[in-house]
């Protein structure tokens, strides 16, 4: 798996243990471009945690001037805004946050 | 100070001349409010210039907080109070206005509000509506909603509303013990650019609630929906007859008006009952004193109808204080949407929650690089603690504005700490304790006027709930506010108060959830998760997170019968239970499967413990417990906060 599909899925796993509960790859519908505001699969608060989580889990700082739509607004966007940021590393023991 | 005297300030005076005192600060006039409560009560009144009938005297009937009566020979009308202003010069001009989250804009003026709500009565008492009848609604905010508890609360009928983005189960648990008569209700609602029908919500409802006989839709629908009672339209309920305000009946001071609800640990949640004279004189006290609203200002509280702040909001109208409502999201379409609002209707007092605050800093906007703001005046500030952060956060990057961190809540339908109008505000504190309710500390040094401990109120005020619903031996109450410590309130936060009165609420100290701004009570999602196959029993509790919007995250520890590992997909769809049945704000940040729950020696659970494992701060007090070694167990399985 790659760092992209790797953090796609922490993604996916995010919206639905926060949002859609288990429905977030079937918004999402294969469209990795699809707008997560205009289709309703995050709000601007549901944004604002995602980031808290990306920066927590992704051993990352995300620069909040950056945040626009144009660069963070989907699946893919996301992903490859992400991945290439200093220190990116996932943490492992984000998949899911169901423990035991 | 400004140049002319604020309103407090002319009311300290005026007192201070009737009564032979000068109050050198605010310390000093609350100090003799509180030790005169019938003259200051009586003081109050004569202020609030109502529309009042029957004597004010006594002022008060008992004295102590679990035996006492206000006002017991007055008698007023909340309607005709907060709809004074249709009959002055101000008659024609606005006072609500709407803006949804689409752009639309709707607007009534006083006498359309008046007019509005005399012919909404009259249709009520067509179909039957009477004194202590309960009407509720599953409302947005909105005129009509506004207009439909005018006209209730005008025939003596007692209002209770939700907002339509609760669960179905959760709106049957809270009004099928109203049985209530008459349901208004909004058949959908617009949220982040979706159109969300409610109509299965009203039908699982009506079917619920056999004692409601008809159904007053609040706004169109594009669907034919066939409802088992008589549903009549906004539109036709308010085209015929009218009654006149001037001839509405007044009730006594004490007469229910609202009923609120408030979610504990174990049970359905209890309904609390407001008096209308209790609820009005506080928010009178609150708006014109304590927040300087005048006609003058424009009124924007974040809120919706399920929460205290939209009750306490709609009686600004009592002090001719316009209202701006807002309905939608307040991050779309844009991320500015709600500081667009503000800035374009010329809101003077804001009043949002940490949680939004949050979200603004999180998001990188800085509200004063988008809008001016000229109108602004002050943000107040509630829902949870604003911490010191936050306060200089606003202040450079919102408006230099007085930053007003109030506190108090459903129990009491107002304000304990508060604003003051001429104060200065210290970053992470309330600016003061709300005038002549005497709010002390309760520590294991005892009960003072300042310290840090737990919050009480030691003496009688009027908007204590007149009783609580289904409570004939007042059961309910006591267990409520006066088990802990008999003899005073307990609200159920921890408070500092330093030597010169300055408040800072620290918490809660009960098991309540608060979860972005929003208090949930354990038992609504504990009824849901212990039925759930698999279940031996749970716990839910809250995490501090600063950084979340709201400052915190829900966790649900379970102890499951199977010693297997919990599996995603049970987890995932017990979540999706919670945010259909309850709401989106009663799922967990986290699960954990846990092997026990903390007991006390006499088994009963102690969620402080467990809340303070979770939150990584010593748990005082382990001899307490009967199975310590949980506590551990606990650390170990959930996550700390992010920092």
């Amino acid at each position: 798996m790659t760092e992209n599909q790797k953090l796609r899925k922490v993604i996916i796993d995010w919206l639905d243990d926060n949002y859609h509960f288990g429905d977030a790859e079937g918004l999402i519908d294969g469209d990795d471009e699809k707008s997560f505001l205009q289709s309703g699969i995050l709000d601007s608060l549901g944004f604002v945690s995602l980031v808290l989580f990306l920066e927590n889990s992704c051993n990352v700082t995300i620069d909040r001037a950056r945040l626009s739509p144009e660069n963070f607004d989907s699946l893919g966007k996301i992903v490859r805004f992400v991945v290439p940021l200093p220190n990116y590393q996932i943490d492992p023991q984000v998949f899911g946050l169901v423990h035991e | 100070m400004s140049e002319v005297p604020s309103a407090l300030e002319q009311f300290s005076t005026a007192i201070g001349a009737q009564h032979g005192q000068t109050f050198t600060d605010y310390p000093s006039l609350h100090r003799w409010c509180c030790d005169n409560p019938k003259a200051f009560w009586a003081e109050l009144l004569q202020f609030a210039a109502l529309p009042v009938s029957g004597d004010s005297s006594p002022v008060l009937r008992g004295s102590s907080l679990t035996d006492r009566e206000f006002f017991p020979n007055l008698n007023l009308n909340y309607a005709k109070c907060l709809l004074q202003p249709a009959s002055t010069g101000a008659a024609d001009t606005v006072a609500v206005t709407v803006v949804r989250e689409t752009g639309d804009v709707t607007t009534a003026t006083w006498c359309e509000l008046r007019d509005q709500a005399m012919c909404m009565a009259a249709t009520l008492q067509t179909l039957g509506v009477v004194s202590g009848d309960r009407v509720v609604a599953v409302a947005r905010n909105s005129i009509e909603s506004i207009v439909a508890c005018l006209a209730s609360t005008a025939l003596g009928a007692y209002w209770s509303s939700v907002s339509p983005e609760l669960g179905v189960s959760a709106m049957v648990e809270r009004f099928e013990q109203l049985e209530p008569t008459l349901l208004f209700a909004d058949l959908h609602y617009r949220l982040n650019g979706t159109d969300n029908p409610v109509d299965s919500s009203v039908t699982g409802l009506l079917n619920a609630v056999k004692s409601i006989r008809h159904l007053i839709t609040l706004t169109a629908f594009d669907r034919v929906v066939e409802f088992k009672v008589g549903v009549h339209s906004y539109q036709s309920a308010i085209s015929g007859e009218s009654l006149s305000l001037e001839k509405l009946v007044d009730f006594p001071f004490n007469h229910p008006l609202f009923i609120m609800f408030s979610s504990g640990t174990t049970g359905v949640p209890k309904c609390i009952v407001h008096g209308a004279g209790g609820t009005l004189l506080e928010h009178i006290k609150e708006h014109r004193l304590h927040s300087g609203l005048t006609a003058r200002d424009k009124l924007l509280f974040q809120t919706s109808t399920g929460w205290m702040m939209w009750n306490w909001q709609l009686s600004a109208l009592a002090s001719a204080t316009p209202i701006v409502l807002y309905d939608g999201s307040v991050s779309f379409p844009e991320k500015s949407q709600l500081l667009k609002v503000l800035a374009a209707h010329n809101v003077t007092v804001f009043g949002t929650s940490p949680a939004y605050i949050q979200y603004l800093i999180e998001s990188g906007i800085t509200p004063c690089s988008h809008f001016g703001f000229p109108a602004l005046r002050a943000i107040q500030s509630t829902g949870s603690v604003l911490y010191e952060a936050q306060f200089h956060w606003i202040t450079e990057n919102f408006k230099d504005v007085p930053v007003q961190s109030v506190s108090g809540g459903t129990d009491m339908i107002g304000c304990l700490v508060l604003g003051h109008p001429d104060l200065p505000v210290r970053a992470g504190d309330s600016q003061c304790i709300s005038l002549g309710i005497d709010v002390q500390v309760k520590s294991e040094a005892g009960i003072d006027i300042q310290g840090t401990g737990e919050l009480v109120v030691v003496k009688p005020f009027p908007s204590q709930p007149v009783f609580m619903w289904n409570d004939p031996e007042n059961k309910k109450m006591l267990s409520s506010y006066f088990e802990k410590n008999p003899s005073v309130w307990t609200h159920g936060d921890q408070i500092r108060i330093t030597a010169d009165g300055s408040p800072r609420i620290l918490g809660r100290s009960d098991g309540t959830l608060n979860i972005r701004g929003v208090r949930i009570g354990p038992a609504e999602i504990l009824s849901i998760v212990n039925q759930t196959d698999g279940v031996s029993e749970s716990m839910a509790i809250e995490q501090v997170s600063v950084r979340e919007p709201g400052g915190s995250r829900l966790v649900l520890l379970l102890v499951m019968q199977s010693s297997e590992p919990l599996e995603r997909s049970f987890v995932l769809q017990l979540k999706k239970r919670l945010a259909t049945e309850a709401s989106r704000l009663h799922v967990p940040a986290i699960v954990a499967k846990v092997p026990q729950l903390p007991r006390t020696h006499n088994g009963k659970l102690s969620e402080k413990a467990a809340r303070d494992a979770v939150n990584r701060v010593p748990v005082n007090n382990l001899t307490a417990l009967a199975n310590p070694e949980s506590l551990q167990e606990i650390v170990k399985l959930v996550p700390a906060a992010p920092e």
